[in-house]
């Protein structure tokens, strides 16, 4: 039987993904992002300029952040199909994915504080969003390891039974695409700025097709039929009618 | 069993026509990576297009000699990464191991030269903050030079297959994913050197 709380979960990350996109996008107008050598007025008029945008995509951003949650959890629990009764990787993957959430709760937060009051004092506005933007970025390392652990569990999966080799390989690809973004601190200009090519615009592009192709992973391992759990719902409805 | 030699090799290519090296799994990684990289070259032109003189007039501050060293060192690592693989098909895995650790010592010695060209630069008032294409060179080289370590993983990987006193169903595949993804890196390499350091 095909278990729908579990599909559920999996279409979580590409709701996820397009409240996001709504939010940060077509809300905030924070795409592309602020430059970072704009000065602490132009960052302040544009949270003034868009301040009600920007509230609303703050409250899309958080609650696309928290549907992530369910998305991790539905991966958990096919990572512990392939790795049985004693799962360290399960639980990395697990632990970190659901601590990512909180990246776009807070970053969520800073940018949200940034735009109650842009221009009471416009170096505090500033500076909030550059922790937001420090927050959103600078964090890839959580779902660098989250990716990995994934990775390595699908290439324990040697039948190929859930999950096939080659998305193993994918996961590291993505992985390694995203990694950039944690140098952004060093940067106010060019290519690892967080406005730039390689932090922010490829790693977007990759985390988008990232999400697509685990989520259709993830919609294929569902579907493919535990052979111990067969015999439960084989017995499960005899035991119920004889009880 | 005798060593197999490039005609042999060629004519195992023939026999096992539509056979992939390596898990083909790798081969999704390896065109992903370097689509993400060709993207970088084409940023890097761009960017150049667009100030040109800057460009003629930071490329003289590179080190030529250490990069051309590099080149010459990790295209010897890909040769040895590929005898090794060869050996291993020929069942002679001591041999091959050994063939690896070699390639691995190599690898060692480009980050060991690129850790010396980026402290001369540095000695000599060169920053990625200098201008952009100092900003270019550092994170390009920087990018590469962080897949020369994965790759040296993967090339660790490899040995610890081979040096295994029984042979698995696997090793040989193993060997061979290793080897792409190094080989990868050096192809990488290849594109970079002449376009940092020789490109007018």
């Amino acid at each position: 039987m095909v278990s729908s709380p579990q599909r559920i979960c999996a279409w979580a990350g590409p709701v996820c993904a397009v409240i996001w996109i709504v939010g940060l996008l077509v809300c905030a107008h924070f795409i592309p992002p602020t430059d970072p050598q704009a000065t602490s007025q132009e960052v302040a008029t544009f949270y003034a300029e868009h301040a009600v945008g920007i509230r609303l995509g703050m409250v899309l951003l958080l609650i696309g952040g928290v549907l992530y949650q369910p998305w991790v959890s539905v991966i958990a629990v096919q990572m512990k199909r392939i790795e049985g009764r004693q799962p360290p990787l399960t639980y990395v993957q697990f632990g970190l994915g659901t601590l990512f959430v909180l990246l776009f709760v807070l970053a969520a937060i800073f940018w949200q504080t940034a735009a109650y009051r842009p221009l009471e004092d416009v170096v505090m506005t500033h500076r909030l969003d550059d922790m937001g933007w420090f927050m959103f970025l600078i964090s890839v390392p959580i779902v660098t390891v989250q990716g990995v652990a994934f990775a390595l569990a699908v290439f324990r999966d040697r039948e190929e039974r859930y999950f096939p080799r080659w998305f193993g390989w994918f996961q590291l690809w993505a992985q390694v695409v995203f990694l950039p973004g944690t140098f952004i601190p060093l940067f106010k200009d060019g290519p690892l700025a967080w406005n730039g090519m390689f932090a922010f615009w490829i790693p977007a592009a990759a985390f988008t097709v990232w999400m697509c192709l685990t989520t259709w992973a993830l919609l294929r391992a569902i579907r493919v039929e535990d052979p111990h759990r067969t015999l439960e719902t084989v017995e499960g409805p005899r035991n119920s009618a004889m009880a | 069993m005798s060593r197999s030699t490039v005609a042999d090799d060629l004519e195992r290519a023939t026999q096992r026509a539509g056979r992939i090296p390596g898990e083909p799994g790798i081969w999704v990684f390896v065109l992903a990576d370097m689509t993400v990289f060709g993207a970088f070259f084409v940023v890097f032109l761009v960017v150049r297009l667009g100030q040109p003189e800057v460009f003629a007039a930071s490329r003289p501050s590179l080190e030529v000699g250490l990069g051309l060293v590099n080149t010459l060192v990790l295209i010897t690592s890909s040769v040895l990464v590929a005898l090794g693989v060869r050996r291993a098909r020929d069942g002679q895995r001591g041999s091959a191991a050994r063939l690896v650790t070699a390639g691995m010592a190599c690898g060692l010695a480009f980050l060991v030269i690129k850790v010396i060209e980026y402290s001369l630069e540095v000695a000599a008032g060169v920053v990625p903050t200098t201008n952009d294409f100092f900003m270019y060179y550092f994170v390009l080289t920087g990018i590469h030079a962080a897949h020369v370590i994965m790759g040296l993983g993967g090339l660790a990987a490899v040995r610890r297959t081979l040096g295994r006193p029984r042979p698995g169903p696997h090793d040989l595949r193993t060997a061979e994913t290793g080897a792409t993804f190094w080989h990868m890196v050096d192809a990488l390499w290849i594109v970079l050197f002449p376009l940092l350091y020789l490109a007018a």
